[in-house]
C-alpha cells in the first residue's frame, strides 16, 4: 500500500505523468520507442540522462530507488520554478527531508514533454556529486518500460502498450531471463534473486552506488561476519554515514538464468528494505542489460554486452 | 520464469579480468575506484580508454576516475592531464573541475585551483563544499579575508556541516582572532561533539589566548576521540607545545602507524621523545635511519639521528623555486633551532627560532611551535 505522503504527492500529478507521446500509433505487439538518450556515468558509477526543465538543459540521475523524482533547490531557484509547500514533511532516502515541491512548466525527456510537472525539492548538497541536477524516480519511470543498455551508454523509453514479452530486441534470438517482480511502497521494485543457492528478495535501485545487504539478512542466511573469510572496513556507502561494512566471499548471484560470479556485496547496518533482503545497486546492475517492464511487472535481463550492437 | 535455459554467466571482478571489451574494462575500473584500489583502477581504465568500442559517452568518467587514482598515488601531473581530458570529452563534467582544482592546490598552484573552483561556483553556486575548497586555496595564498568570506558562505549554505566552522576557526586563529576562532570551534562541537579536530583547534586557540587549562582539557578530549591521520599530527604538536611530551610522542607514534612514510611525523616523534626522555632508543633511531632521508625534510631527520651535519641540512633547504625554498628555510630554522635547544645551546637556538617565528607562513605548524619554544626559553 502506498504511504500517505506518497499518495498525497501522486494526487498532485507526479505519477501517471502526462508526457506527450511523440510517435505515431503502431501495431500493438511492436515495441514503441518513445525516447533514446545517451547515458552519462557519474564518478560513482550511477547514470544520468539529459532532460530539459522549462527548456533549460539539465541532467537527472536514473533512480529506481528514489522516493520521488526530485530537483535540486539551486536549479529550482535558478529556473524560478513555482514552489508549493507540502503539508507534511517527506523523508527521502539518505535522511534528506523536504516540504517543498517545484512545478516545471515543461519537463522534457527526448521528444517527450510533460506540462506542469511537480518535483520534490532537495538541497543541492544532498545529491551525490556535481553531475546531476535531480533524480528521475519511479513516480515517472513506472509509467513506461525503461531499458538500461549500459554497455552502449543508452537509456531507452518504450511505451507499455505492447504484447506481454516480445521485448528483448537486443539479444537477437539469444537467451535472456524474465523475472517477475512486485512493487513495494514508493513503487520500488522487488524481485527474486538467488544468492549462493538461496532465493531471496532484492530491491532494484539504480540510484545506489553499491549492492548492500543488511546485517540481519546476512545472519539469516547463516553468514557469520566474525568468521575468518569475512573482511571489514569502516566507510560511507550510498550517501550514508560511515559505518562498519563486511565483505563475505559470495560465489554467485543469479537472476533466473543470468549469473554474476563473485558478486561484490557490502554487508552493513540494518536498514528498511520493505521486507527484501538485499539492495542491488548500480555496481551490480550495470553488469546487465536491464529492461524494466513496469506494467507487466517483469524484468528482462541479459548480460550487459549480450547481442552486440 | 526462466526462458533462456542456458545459464548466462557474467564474470565479476575476480574472474572478470579476462573480459576485454571497453565496457568490461570500464566496469572493472569503476568498481575498483569504489573500492579505492588505485593500481587496478589505472590498469582497467587505461585498457578501457584504449579500447575502440568504449562508448564515447563513457570517456569522461574513465578519465576522471583514472585521474582520481593518479591523484591518490601522488602522481599529480598525470591526474591533472586526465582531468583535462575529461573536460575535453565533456565540458559539463563538473566533478573534473573540483578534482583538478584540488590537485592544483596540492601542487601549490593556487591560481589555477581558484580559477577551477570559481568556474564551478558559477555553475553550482549552492554547493557549500566548493566554497570550502576555494577558501583553503585562498589560505594557501595567505588571503585570509577571502578565505574567511568563502567559509562564511559555506556555513550559510550548509549550517549543519561542522567542517566549514572548523576551517573558518583555523583562519581566524592564524590571523590572531582567537575569540572568533573559539566561537567557531564551539559551533562545530555543538553540531558534532566527536570531532577531535575541533577540540585540537579550540585547544590551540585557547592556548594562544593564554587559557592554558581549557587548552589542556581539550587536548585530553581530543586524545580520547581517536583523531584521524590528518589530525593526529596537529594533536601531537599541540601536546608538545603544551609541554606534554609523553602524550606527544604517543601521538606521533600513532601518526607513523597510520602513515609510515611521513617524515614530519618521524621528525616530531624524535623531538618529543628527546624532550620527554632526553634520549632516543636504538629501535627508534634505527627506524628513522631506515627511511629515504634524501627527500625533504629527510636531511633534518638526519641531523637528529647524528647522520647529517646541521650546515648540510641547511644547504639542503635551498631550492630553485623561491616559495619552496622559503618554506623549507622556515622549517630548517625551526627544526635546527629546536635541535640546538635540545643540545642546551640557547645562544645558537634563539636566532633560528626567531627567524622561524618571523618567516614561517601563518599556516605552518613550525611558526606556532617556534613561538611556543621561544616563550619557554624566556
Amino acid at each position: 500500500m502506498i504511504r500517505a505522503a506518497v499518495a498525497f504527492v501522486l494526487a498532485l500529478g507526479l505519477a501517471g505523468t502526462a508526457f506527450a507521446d511523440p510517435s505515431p500509433p503502431r501495431p500493438a505487439c511492436t515495441l514503441n520507442e518513445l525516447a533514446s538518450l545517451d547515458l552519462t556515468m557519474e564518478p560513482s558509477g550511477v547514470v544520468s540522462i539529459p532532460v530539459a526543465i522549462d527548456n533549460q538543459p539539465a541532467r537527472f540521475t536514473i533512480d529506481t530507488g528514489a522516493l520521488l523524482s526530485v530537483v535540486s533547490d539551486s536549479v529550482a531557484d535558478q529556473l524560478k520554478l513555482e514552489r508549493k509547500r507540502l503539508p507534511i514533511e517527506l523523508m527521502m532516502p539518505g535522511g534528506v527531508k523536504t516540504r517543498s515541491l517545484a512545478v516545471a512548466d515543461t519537463f522534457t525527456i527526448g521528444k517527450m514533454t510533460a506540462r506542469s510537472l511537480a518535483l520534490a525539492v532537495i538541497p543541492t548538497s544532498a545529491l551525490l556529486g556535481f553531475e546531476a541536477d535531480g533524480l528521475l524516480g519511479p513516480d515517472i519511470l513506472s509509467n513506461y518500460d525503461i531499458d538500461l543498455d549500459f554497455a552502449h551508454a543508452k537509456f531507452n523509453i518504450f511505451s507499455q502498450d505492447h504484447c506481454e514479452g516480445n521485448v528483448v530486441y537486443w539479444a537477437k534470438g539469444g537467451s535472456y531471463a524474465k523475472i517477475p517482480f512486485r512493487l513495494l511502497d514508493h513503487l520500488h521494485i522487488a524481485a527474486p534473486v538467488v544468492l549462493d543457492g538461496k532465493t531471496i528478495t532484492a530491491v532494484i535501485d539504480t540510484g545506489a552506488e553499491r549492492t548492500m545487504m543488511p546485517l540481519s539478512a546476512a545472519r539469516a542466511l547463516g553468514i557469520d561476519v566474525s568468521a575468518a573469510n569475512v573482511t571489514s572496513e569502516r566507510r560511507s556507502v550510498n550517501g550514508t554515514a560511515a559505518s562498519v561494512l563486511y565483505r563475505y566471499p559470495f560465489q554467485t548471484l543469479a537472476l533466473e538464468g543470468v549469473t554474476i560470479s563473485h558478486p561484490d556485496i557490502d554487508i552493513g547496518p540494518d536498514f528498511n528494505l520493505g521486507g527484501a533482503q538485499i539492495l542491488l545497486g548500480i555496481e551490480t546492475l550495470r553488469q546487465l542489460h536491464l529492461y524494466i517492464a513496469y506494467k507487466e511487472r517483469a524484468l528482462y535481463v541479459t548480460p550487459a554486452e549480450a547481442g552486440g550492437n | 520464469m526462466r526462458l533462456g535455459m542456458i545459464a548466462l554467466c557474467i564474470l565479476a571482478l575476480n574472474a572478470g579480468e579476462a573480459l576485454a571489451s571497453g565496457y568490461s574494462e570500464l566496469n572493472l575500473g569503476i568498481t575498483y575506484h569504489v573500492r579505492r584500489q588505485w593500481d587496478a583502477v589505472i590498469v582497467h581504465l587505461t585498457a578501457a580508454l584504449r579500447a575502440p568500442d568504449l562508448p564515447a559517452a563513457y570517456r569522461s568518467v574513465a578519465y576522471l576516475d583514472r585521474g582520481d587514482a593518479y591523484f591518490q598515488k601522488g602522481q599529480l601531473d598525470k591526474a591533472i592531464a586526465d582531468y583535462d581530458a575529461c573536460l575535453a570529452a565533456d565540458p559539463d563534467y563538473l566533478q573534473a573541475l573540483i578534482d583538478r582544482g584540488v590537485a592544483y592546490g596540492r601542487q601549490g598552484k593556487f591560481d589555477p585551483a581558484i580559477a577551477d573552483f570559481s568556474a564551478l561556483i558559477a555553475r553550482r553556486p549552492a554547493h557549500a563544499f566548493i566554497y570550502d575548497a576555494r577558501g583553503v586555496a585562498y589560505e594557501g595564498q595567505k588571503k585570509f579575508d577571502l578565505a574567511i568570506a568563502d567559509f562564511s558562505t559555506a556555513i550559510k549554505l550548509a549550517s549543519s556541516d561542522p567542517g566549514a566552522y572548523m576551517l573558518r576557526g583555523f583562519a581566524y586563529r592564524v590571523t590572531g582572532k582567537d575569540d572568533a576562532a573559539i566561537a567557531d570551534y564551539n559551533a562545530a562541537i555543538d553540531i558534532n561533539s566527536d570531532l577531535a579536530g575541533a577540540y585540537i583547534g579550540r585547544a590551540l586557540a585557547n592556548r594562544d589566548g593564554g587559557h592554558y587549562s581549557e587548552a589542556a582539557r581539550d587536548l585530553q578530549t581530543a586524545m580520547k576521540l581517536k583523531p584521524d591521520s590528518g589530525e593526529i599530527r596537529d594533536l601531537g604538536v599541540a601536546q608538545w607545545e603544551a609541554g606534554h611530551y609523553a602524550d606527544a610522542a604517543q601521538s606521533f607514534a600513532q601518526a607513523l602507524q597510520d602513515n609510515p612514510a611521513d617524515l614530519y611525523a618521524v621528525l616530531w616523534h624524535l623531538i618529543a621523545t628527546l624532550n620527554g626522555q632526553g634520549h632516543v632508543g636504538d629501535d627508534q633511531r634505527r627506524s628513522a635511519s631506515a627511511r629515504d632521508l634524501t627527500k625533504w625534510p629527510g636531511p633534518l631527520v638526519g641531523v637528529y639521528i647524528g647522520r647529517t651535519q646541521p650546515d648540510t641540512a641547511l644547504k639542503a633547504a635551498q631550492n630553485s623555486d623561491p616559495e619552496t625554498q622559503a618554506n623549507q628555510m622556515c622549517e630548517a630554522n625551526f627544526y635546527l633551532g629546536e635541535w640546538q635547544v635540545l643540545a642546551a645551546n640557547k645562544a645558537a637556538a634563539l636566532p633560528m627560532l626567531q627567524a622561524a617565528q618571523a618567516q614561517c607562513p601563518q599556516v605552518f605548524i613550525e611558526r606556532d611551535a617556534a613561538t611556543a619554544q621561544l616563550k619557554r626559553l624566556q
